[in-house]
């Protein structure tokens, strides 16, 4: 798929898309389209989403309740669904961003100062 | 990653025109980039991946989506049954015995009772059947069933109607002497379009004629059912015309019956003759003929409803009838009950069907629920040792649902295999029933028709489904709860935690009842063995009886009394031969009657009763306690005397002496206590204290009297009391037997209860056994590691198994405690 275009940006982590999604809507209501754009625009293009794997995604948030969808229209005035967070995606949000704090932070820990050749 | 299908509140298309929009938003972003339209798009649809488009296709035709997930999930189930052969088969024979007995047991009740009969012909075959609703001062005369019709009210409907191609009339069960053969057949008295309604001519011959029906005695014709043709007359082709004697009426016998019919009713009919045949076969001397009774219960009705009519519209017409026969007969309501022709039709029947039925399905369904929970104990061991594989799937993604989903499919799979399994059992073992049931030559021939039907597949699929469910949500939900670190830290020492209680708790439930079951068995059986050798208050042994019916037979009384008294004469003078009584039933016999009685200034009671001639005490050796017997004189002359037993006496006159005082009958007619015997079970086993009255057997009676009671010693004397009836009348249909044998029906009926409580509480052990098992390996599996640390720190084997033994078997022995605790209430 598309990783092998770039080698250098890394695929999503599973489960990591969740959090990146919700954290982008929480700036405000996006399309899915608008959402790939904003990850890899916030991750000055680090992160790669793969456009097939977030739809699924986003539907079983959706499923979940934690985002809602509703049709609407683009700024280049096409048709497409708008996503934005509920009350229970801003609390998944603020859980799972403080899960993932902790273990970055006990990964960083770990790994300490950067070594010579690490 | 998969697609998610448990919220289906969006549509494919919707979902479809997101994909689309997404393209187009892509394609947008490219051409502004400066790529040229046709190359954005494809680049777009690059990105968003094959994999994608194939799938979108998918998502469109989710039914085959949705197959193809049922397939993987089967083939995973399938998988996992074939890892653990003997797990697997345990359960699918767990579930193939309980679902077994519960689909025999609906059989048989689907059989007689929900079944519309299959009758052929065109048009549905309707039955009626009348309720009525304050019946003002009542009056109503019944005979065979309360909701029967009388004639005129048949006619009514039969002539008014106009929903019915044709409607029958006819006498449900008739039960008559067959020439000289010994034992009665039961056949039907019919109106004679009724084998033009039920589209079932005779083979050879005709049916019944017009002509035949126009009043008494207008047809003394038969038809005879097929298998009497060919038992009796060896399928004889010249049998028209031949006569056949029921109850010693010549009847010329006009036709042979189709092979394989067998009337509408449960009884199995031998013959058919014109109702109008009814008072001749009845005897003229006892009662009027029952032709223009207007107030008379005693025919069912059966129409063929006429073509493209409805159930509903069949009742708008029949209903405006019986309003119109409402006003004919003032002071009652009728309430009409139209349906489907069944076996079991007359609502008194189905009350009794449905009480006992719903009690046999209750009573299997339970040993099905005991499997169920059983199973579950079972699979939630097989679940908590995939619980690591499980918590990976569930990390990796996989959603709750589709977990539950694929092992849900699991025990759904071993349910539906069990299912078949017990269902194809229970065609064999309903079979089987029913001709245990209906083999009996010495009984009523009666037909249970088993076989699976929709309505019996549908129970057993229902029941199936079901148990899948059951034994297989809790587990699954168990399993995949999100519980998920401890999982994968695989924490599993938990000695006594807290979800083991429930699994205990179970087992001891199933120890407890599987042990009331097989008491209740063990009482039965000796219950069985003391009926044996119960005293019921008078002596069995040593006497013989000969039962008759001379109303039957056509005599009139006059007639009747005079072959009694030649009867017990002739008796008397047999060698070897003590005593001689006559009765109208015996001991404990099935036809005691009942009848309101009171003494003066005492509220009326109804108490059951019997008329003996002199010398019945002495005969059963039931003790006269005050008084004496009966005088030649008052049995002749036919004086009002009546022997009461010790609790009539006490229930009449109460701390009085019984002795001489008048005990009046519902006509006022007075009757003077000459003796009091002792209480004895005379009128059921096991009810000794029962108010229980014997009238003298005067003339007038002799065609009540039923009877003779012989004492003898030596030989037994039957072949020599036959021939001296015989001798009397050549062409008497009569019966000899030992006293003993009135004890037949209730041993049956213990040695069924037995046999049945026996064969549950066997199963409801095996069930109990498994249960045990799998909380015993259950147990043993959680703490495996334990063991291990335990082994490990020098514990020798001996005392780990002790403790796991302990453990197990701690619920057992309070279930058992509890069994028998249950088992000592109610003995």
């Amino acid at each position: 798929m598309s990783t092998n275009k770039a080698v250098d940006r890394a695929a999503i982590l599973q489960g990591t898309l969740d959090l990146l999604i919700l954290r982008t809507l929480a700036l405000g209501a996006h399309h899915g389209h608008g959402i790939v754009l904003a990850i890899q625009h916030g991750s000055r293009e680090a992160l790669l989403v793969d456009h097939g794997s977030l739809y699924p995604a986003l539907q079983r948030m959706e499923a979940n309740g934690w985002i809602r969808g509703k049709w609407g229209v683009s700024d280049n005035n096409r048709r497409a669904r708008f996503y934005e967070l509920t009350a229970d995606g801003r609390k998944q949000l603020s859980k799972e961003a403080g899960e993932w704090r902790r273990i970055a932070q006990a990964v960083t820990l770990v790994l300490g100062p950067e070594l010579a050749g690490g | 990653m998969r697609w998610q299908f448990f919220k289906r509140a969006r549509r494919d298309e919707d979902f479809a025109n997101e994909v689309a929009s997404h393209l187009a938003l892509e394609a947008d972003r490219l051409v502004q980039l400066g790529l040229p339209p046709e190359e954005a798009m494809r680049a777009a649809r690059r990105a968003f991946g094959n994999t994608a488009t194939a799938r979108e296709q998918f998502h469109e035709a989710h039914r085959a989506l949705w197959l193809e997930h049922l397939t993987q999930d089967v083939r995973y189930a399938l998988r996992a049954m074939r890892r653990r052969p003997g797990f697997t088969a345990i359960a699918i024979l767990t579930i193939a015995l309980s679902i077994g007995l519960n689909t025999t047991i609906f059989s048989i009740f689907d059989a007689v009772a929900l079944r519309p009969l299959s009758l052929g012909g065109s048009n549905p075959v309707l039955s009626l059947y009348q309720e009525f609703h304050r019946a003002r001062g009542g009056g109503r005369k019944v005979s065979g069933g309360a909701s029967l019709f009388s004639l005129p009210e048949y006619l009514e409907y039969r002539d008014q109607n106009s929903v019915f191609s044709g409607l029958a009339a006819y006498v449900p069960e008739f039960t008559a002497a067959l020439d000289t053969d010994a034992r009665p057949v039961r056949g039907q008295l019919t109106s004679c379009n009724y084998f033009e309604v039920l589209e079932a001519a005779p083979v050879i011959g005709r049916g019944f004629a017009p002509s035949e029906c126009v009043g008494d005695d207008a047809g003394p014709v038969a038809v005879i059912s097929h298998d009497l043709w060919q038992t009796k007359y060896a399928a004889d082709p010249a049998i028209l015309g031949k006569t056949v004697r029921l109850n010693r009426i010549p009847l010329t016998i006009i036709g042979v019956a189709a092979p394989g019919f067998q009337g509408t009713e449960i009884v199995v009919p031998t013959f058919w003759a014109p109702l109008t045949m009814q008072w001749a076969l009845s005897g003229r001397a006892a009662q009027a003929s029952q032709l223009h009774e207007e107030n008379l219960s005693w025919l069912a009705v059966i129409g063929r409803l006429k073509e493209r009519l409805t159930l509903s519209g069949a009742r708008a017409n029949l209903r405006v009838i019986a309003a119109r026969l409402d006003q004919k007969y003032s002071g009652r309501t009728t309430r009409l009950l139209v349906e489907k022709a069944r076996l079991l039709a007359q609502p008194e029947a189905r009350g009794i069907v449905f009480a006992v039925g719903g009690v046999f399905l209750a009573a299997v369904g339970l040993v099905l629920l005991v499997a169920c929970a059983n199973l579950a104990n079972l699979f939630l061991v097989r679940a908590a040792s995939r619980q690591r594989e499980i918590a990976v799937r569930l990390a990796t993604g996989a959603s709750r649902w589709r977990i539950v989903r694929q092992l849900l499919t699991e025990s759904l799979l071993i349910a539906l295999l069990g299912g078949c399994l017990g269902t194809v059992l229970a065609q064999g073992s309903a079979s089987a029933i029913a001709a245990l049931i209906t083999s009996d030559p010495g009984s009523t021939p009666l037909r249970i028709p088993v076989g699976i039907d929709l309505r019996v597949f549908g129970y057993a699929l229902l029941l199936t489904v079901g148990t899948g469910l059951a034994f297989g949500l809790a587990p699954a939900l168990q399993a995949t709860r999100p519980d998920l670190i401890r999982a994968l830290k695989q924490e599993d020492y938990d000695p006594e935690g807290g979800r083991t209680w429930l699994r205990r708790s179970l087992v001891g439930i199933q120890v407890a009842v599987c042990l009331v079951l097989l008491m209740a068995a063990g009482l039965l059986l000796r219950g069985l063995k003391r009926a044996q050798t119960v005293d019921p208050g008078f002596v069995m042994n040593g006497v013989t009886t000969l039962s008759f019916d001379l109303q039957r037979e056509g005599y009139t009384a006059a007639q009747a009394s005079a072959f009694e008294l030649a009867l017990a004469t002739s008796l008397r003078g047999l060698p070897g031969v003590d005593e001689v009584a006559l009765a109208a039933t015996v001991p404990l016999g099935s036809a005691h009657t009942s009848s309101p009685f009171r003494a003066p200034e005492n509220p009326q009671l109804s108490v059951e009763l019997n008329v003996v001639s002199a010398g019945f005490f002495r005969s059963v050796r039931i003790p006269l306690v005050r008084g004496r017997d009966f005088n030649s004189a008052e049995t002749a002359a036919g004086g009002h005397v009546v022997i009461v037993n010790e609790s009539a006496a006490r229930k009449f006159w109460p701390g009085q002496d019984a002795l001489g005082k008048l005990l009046h009958d519902s006509q006022d007619r007075g009757y003077t206590v000459v003796g009091v015997a002792r209480d004895a079970e005379v009128s059921a086993l096991g009810q000794e204290h029962v108010p229980f009255l014997f009238f003298a057997a005067t003339p007038s009676e002799g065609l009540e009297i039923k009877t003779a009671i012989v004492r003898s010693t030596g030989s037994d004397p039957s072949s020599a009391i036959r021939a001296a009836a015989l001798s009397l009348d050549p062409d008497l249909h009569i019966n000899t037997g030992s006293l003993r044998d009135v004890l037949g029906p209730y041993l049956q009926v213990s040695a069924l209860t037995a046999a049945l409580s026996a064969i549950l509480g066997a199963l409801a052990l095996l069930l109990a056994s498994i249960g045990i098992y799998g909380t015993v390996a259950y147990a043993v599996w959680r703490r495996t590691r334990e063991i291990g640390i335990r082994a490990a720190l020098g514990a020798d084997s001996g005392k780990v198994i002790g403790l796991i033994v302990y453990q197990a078997m701690r619920p057992v022995a309070i279930g058992a405690v509890i069994g028998t605790g249950l088992c000592l209430g109610a003995s």
